[in-house]
């Protein structure tokens, strides 16, 4: 008691108060999460400013600087705001502390935490300040996309590669899977960073607009599977203001660049950019701002070209750090001629497509290989994947064209019937349960298993479990000859040869039984 | 608000100019015409555009001064003689500033010696 005393006198003592003349503001208008301010004239663009509201200093966004006045989007709940209030200005732009602290929490646009674990920094020297917006590195700063970036999705590692420093979007309708592709993805970097000789990748969620329920199963599930500790989840749900939606993909994107600096590898996930479009919509026609296409303002392409150009491949110079970002968008009856959509497909580096008729064909993940691409990935797939999947692509698409010929054709040739039951073995093999991430060594072993015939005489209603027992005897008993060197990413005739036997000893063994 | 208070206070004062003698008969159809068009809530922010203007098209300053307390007569007069003949001075009371006054200058610039500030400022 005595100390607080001590320390109150001390600050009543040393206080000082000079009467200067300061540049203030005055909000003219308030409504809506959006306040319009008249004075301060040397307020930059995106500048932090402060508003003395009656229930405290609230932050705001200084968004439209016009000739007589401010547009600012106030950060938070704007019910104190009311007209006649002073601001003032900050000299910042916005900006989040970043460290390695944040790893396992979940966080709101602004730094603060969710999950009631306390204060994120314990060691404030550690932290940096990183503004939500940034420019992009520059072309002499990066590099060509090298090294992948694994799912443990058959279908996406050997179909639709994505290499770390892509941007891959993920396209559908709802409750086609596109959350779970994205949490798969997240779920198996630990396997896939340990012994094969590939960086850990730091993931940071990024939910906009979600339902609070959503997002807190989504957390337990990572919790679940320990892949919280190399995650960091970024908050802004459908209750919160479309201000925090707006916000929250450039606060992930900020904490990637924060690991993608240290030369680290991070990937991020915007869950999803449809409803980050409808809050900067929603903010931009309360600033008035005029509206275009489907009542999105004129930048709205700008908006996430500037936000998806910042996911990278640095150069060794700057520290060869990454930041993959996977982008999702929602699609209404599969139309992905909207705006939104054609506008995210032209800036990403491919998409993932799933078809809402695949999902309900029980296609699960129901990844239409025929619409989806990856620009740049298959330069970084390894040498093994490659080596296999190369013939992947061309299979399912020669059956896909005959399934839908043969719908109204009875008789059938040798030739014809045998590519179909190929292709269905092939649909089968790649089928995936939702948070079952596969290691890319099995990945290989399954798909070498399909492609090459060994499945041929296994009977349909048999192969989902030949597929789950088959890598867990490949891990068991080949560990060293197939296991390791696949995890590595090689291929050799050694190897082929060793998973060949492989296969047959586990039939064998099966037929024995 | 159907038009912006800015449009308001140029059409006004360009009436003005253009017909001085009709000066009342201006000032009576303005306001017919504001709360026609159902603008009648915006009365004070467009009046308070035209009272900046006149004062600053004549070379003077707004002043807005806040009291915490009520002051005589005699100190407002004082006051007021700080300011240029051409300022426009505006004096209120708010309380909650608790003692001493708030100047605000052409809406920018402001002084606050308030104990209001102080005690604020010392709790930061």
């Amino acid at each position: 008691m005595k100390e607080i005393i001590e320390k109150l006198k001390r600050d009543i003592v040393g206080f000082e108060d000079k009467a200067e003349f300061a540049d203030v503001g005055i909000v003219t208008e308030v409504g809506d999460g959006i306040a319009k301010i008249s004075g301060l004239r040397n307020a930059l663009s995106q500048e932090i400013l402060l508003v003395e509201a009656s229930s405290g200093v609230l932050p705001a966004v200084a968004f439209n600087l016009e000739e007589s006045s401010i547009g600012a989007v106030i950060l938070g709940e704007a019910e104190g705001v009311a007209v006649g209030n002073r601001v003032k200005k900050s000299g910042k732009v916005l900006s989040l502390k970043a460290g390695d602290e944040l790893l396992g929490r979940v966080i709101d646009p602004l730094g603060e935490p969710l999950d009631g674990k306390g204060v994120v920094f314990k060691d404030v020297s550690k932290v940096k300040d990183y503004p939500l917006e940034r420019k992009a590195p520059s072309v002499l700063e990066r590099e060509s996309v090298s090294a992948p970036v694994h799912t443990g999705i058959k279908s996406i590692d050997a179909m639709i590669p994505i290499g770390r420093g892509q941007r891959e979007l993920i396209i559908g309708d709802r409750q086609t899977g596109k959350t779970a592709i994205a949490l798969d993805a997240i779920l198996n970097q630990k396997q896939d960073a340990e012994g094969t000789g590939r960086k850990q990748v730091i993931c940071i969620y990024v939910a906009v607009g979600q339902k609070n329920s959503k997002i807190a199963k989504i957390v337990k599930m990572l919790e679940e599977n320990e892949a919280i500790k190399y995650t960091i989840v970024v908050s802004a749900p459908a209750s919160s203001p479309a201000s925090m939606q707006f916000l929250a993909p450039f606060a992930g994107c900020a904490i990637g660049e924060y690991f993608m600096d240290l030369g680290r590898d991070a990937l991020i996930i915007y869950d999803d950019l449809s409803k980050h479009a409808d809050s900067y919509r929603q903010l931009s026609l309360l600033l008035r701002r005029p509206p275009g296409r489907e009542a999105y303002p004129g930048d709205i392409f700008y908006l996430h070209a500037r936000l998806l150009e910042r996911a990278a491949k640095l150069s060794k110079e700057k520290g060869g750090g990454s930041l993959t970002a996977l982008p999702i968008i929602e699609t209404k009856l599969g139309d992905v001629s909207a705006y939104v959509p054609t506008n995210v497909i032209s800036i990403t580096d491919g998409q993932i497509y799933l078809g809402s008729n695949l999902f309900y064909q029980g296609v699960r993940p129901a990844i239409n290989a025929g619409l989806s691409v990856s620009r740049v990935g298959s330069a970084a797939q390894t040498k093994a994947m490659k080596k296999v999947a190369g013939k992947l692509r061309l299979e399912l698409a020669q059956f896909r064209e005959l399934q839908a010929f043969v719908q109204f054709a009875s008789d059938l040739d040798e030739n014809t019937r045998k590519q179909i039951k190929r292709g269905e073995l092939l649909t089968e093999v790649l089928k995936q349960a939702d948070g079952e991430p596969a290691a890319v060594a099995m990945e290989v072993a399954s798909i070498f298993a399909a492609i090459n015939g060994f499945l041929d005489d296994v009977p349909k209603k048999d192969i989902k479990t030949f597929e789950k027992e088959l890598p867990e005897f490949i891990f068991k008993m080949h560990q060293k000859e197939i296991v390791e060197p696949l995890s590595r990413g090689e291929w050799n005739e050694k190897i082929e040869e060793a998973l060949k036997s492989a296969i047959n000893s586990f039939k064998n063994m099966k037929k024995a039984n | 608000m159907k038009y912006p208070a800015e449009s308001y206070a140029k059409a006004f004062l360009e009436a003005l100019e253009e017909h001085p003698s009709k000066k009342d008969h201006i000032i009576k159809s303005f306001l017919g015409a504001v709360y026609k068009n159902g603008d009648g809530p915006a009365i004070e922010k467009i009046l308070n555009l035209i009272t900046q203007k006149i004062t600053r098209g004549a070379g003077g300053r707004v002043v807005s001064a806040e009291f915490a307390r009520p002051l005589s007569d005699k100190l407002i007069l004082e006051f007021k003689k700080e300011f240029s003949v051409k300022d426009h001075v505006e004096i209120s009371l708010r309380p909650e500033l608790v003692a001493g006054v708030r100047v605000l200058i052409d809406g920018e610039k402001e002084l606050d010696m308030t104990l209001a500030k102080k005690i604020n400022k010392l709790l930061q």
